[in-house]
């Protein structure tokens, strides 16, 4: 037989402590909430019946998923879509990008839930504002991101496409834009998490709908078994979507890395 | 061919004079060096040739036409290389053919070719982060000839190279430019590779950046590196420019 290696053995060690920790917690969570009032607190036992219930018996989870899912997606890619638009223009333009600067900078650093209640008064309590809310909250990150990385590109790379007159165009699609990608990719990844807060903070703060929705009815209800599995839902949705933005990133960056 | 009308160069209204008035012509098919201390302004000179950079004063022409962009007719091979770091070898050397229109399996086909030429074969597929310095330089060489230029300008394009591979460069652009006519402004740090490659060196000096002189090579050409080294017209030769330049460097 051959001899484990020491770092494979090591591998198998940290398993154990990790999934040792993960019992030691679950069992402490269990012990210290079993004999408290069901009100204020559920034991890990409950929620998980309370999860079989709602995914697979009620059912209501995954079409509630799909509605927060459906106005992430529209905000998301719609703050896209202007971020790279507007972060283009004033990585390129100096003049646009005097002018829109002190907007991004601040607008940027405004925690976008501040802006709940002005949307309100100009929206109503109304589907929309999860849509807007979440533009407002992740496309200054993507038009800051993009402006800086654009404005950065090594002006010797432009010269190559000049050098070959390439349209502008080309410059932009070929040169200007790949090389912008990093900086690009870290805007787009900063904006999916203020996105997320933005969906969730507009469920549970005024619509009352999807995932967010389903989180504030049932601990307006006392129900804390069933509170957690929206949550846990919510989690694996930002996880789901996180890991797919990283797949992406890896197909673009492939160049990045130094050996096969 | 080509012909360089009392030009100017300041990068700012108030900035140094870069390049005071200078005057250079370089006929068809000629190959002319450019030799001068660093920060001379040869990059400059170079890249508003190449329509690049805007003289501040001063014309370019290129067969009797003012030629102030970048065109076809021309092509440059950079000193820092300017790969594309995304785009693998081949993709790179395929660049200036993608951008003028080239078919996808012409242009592969072609800078396949040029890889070949340069001994690249095997590293079609490696990304500039996976190549060696002299292996970028060739790639940035390969990219400017794939596009069949008349007029090449060519930045220190053999100064990462080792010595073995630099000599069997310098004989393949000669042959290169011979059977193409190609006319080539080339700079260099080497008085050698100079006067192994060109028709006429001209030499710059500093502050600011003009020509002091101009030397006629006197070897027929296409010729070869080690016949050019035997002769002794390439030791004088050779000892006249690095006095000169010696004479610049004390001078300041
Ligand atoms: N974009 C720029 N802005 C301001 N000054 C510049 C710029 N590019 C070059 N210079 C200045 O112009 C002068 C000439 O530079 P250039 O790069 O043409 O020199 P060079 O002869 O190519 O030098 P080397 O042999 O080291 O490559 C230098 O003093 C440099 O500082
Ligand atoms: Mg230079």
């Amino acid at each position: 037989m051959a001899r484990l290696k020491p770092e494979r053995r090591r591998t198998i060690f940290d398993w154990t402590i990790r999934i040792g920790f993960a019992i030691v917690l679950l069992v402490a969570w269990e012990l210290s909430t079993r004999a408290q009032s069901r009100a204020l607190a559920a034991p890990p036992s409950e929620i998980l019946r309370a999860f079989w219930e709602l995914t697979f018996v009620e059912g209501v989870i995954f079409s509630e998923t799909l509605v927060t899912a459906r106005a992430f997606f529209m905000g998301y890619g719609a703050a896209i879509a202007i971020g790279l638009g507007v972060g283009m223009l004033m990585g390129r333009s100096r003049l646009a990008e005097y002018v829109l600067e002190p907007y991004v900078t601040l607008m940027y650093a405004l925690p976008s839930i501040a802006l709940i209640p002005v949307l309100v008064i100009w929206f109503g309590i109304n589907d929309r504002i999860r849509v807007v809310l979440v533009i407002l909250a992740s496309v200054f990150p993507i038009i800051y991101n993009t402006a800086t990385g654009v404005k950065n590109v090594d002006e010797e790379l432009v010269e190559v496409g000049r050098s070959f007159c390439a349209t502008r165009r080309k410059i932009a699609t070929s040169i200007v834009l790949p090389a912008a990608l990093p900086l690009i990719f870290a805007g787009l990844r900063i904006g999916l998490s203020h996105a997320l807060v933005g969906v969730i903070g507009a469920e549970i703060i005024v619509v009352i709908t999807g995932l967010g929705g389903l989180v504030i009815r049932y601990a307006d209800n006392f129900q804390m078994a069933n509170m957690f599995v929206p949550i846990i839902f919510i989690a694996t949705l930002a996880v789901l979507i996180t890991a797919g933005m990283n797949r992406f990133q890896t197909v673009f960056r492939r160049w990045e890395v130094q050996d096969e | 061919m080509l012909r360089v009308a009392s030009v100017d160069k300041r990068f700012s209204a108030e900035g140094p004079l870069v390049l005071d008035d200078l005057d250079l012509s370089v006929g068809q098919g000629e190959f002319v060096s450019l030799l001068g201390p660093s920060g001379c302004g040869k990059t400059t000179l170079l890249k508003i040739v190449a329509g690049l950079l805007p003289p501040t004063a001063g014309k370019v022409f290129l067969e009797g036409k003012e030629s102030s962009e970048p065109s076809r007719d021309k092509a440059m091979v950079f000193q820092h290389f300017n790969l594309l770091p995304w785009r693998t070898t081949i993709n790179n050397v395929a660049y200036g053919l993608e951008v003028q229109g080239v078919a996808k399996a012409e242009r592969l086909e072609k800078a396949a070719q040029f890889l070949q030429l340069l001994d690249l074969e095997g590293y079609e597929n490696h990304y500039p982060s996976q190549i060696s310095g002299g292996m970028k330089q060739r790639v940035g060489l390969a990219r400017a000839l794939a596009t069949e230029p008349r007029l090449m300008l060519m930045d220190e394009p053999f100064g990462a190279l080792d010595a073995l591979t630099r000599e069997y460069l310098q004989d393949e652009l000669a042959k290169i430019a011979a059977s193409q006519n190609l006319t080539v402004l080339f700079v260099t740090h080497s008085i050698d590779e100079a006067i192994y490659l060109s028709d006429r060196i001209v030499v710059m000096g500093n502050n600011p950046g003009r020509i002091l002189l101009e030397y006629p090579v006197p070897f027929e050409r296409p010729r070869t590196t080690t016949v050019v080294r035997a002769d002794p017209r390439f030791a004088e030769l050779r000892n006249q420019v690095w006095l000169l330049l010696e004479e610049e460097k004390a001078g300041r």
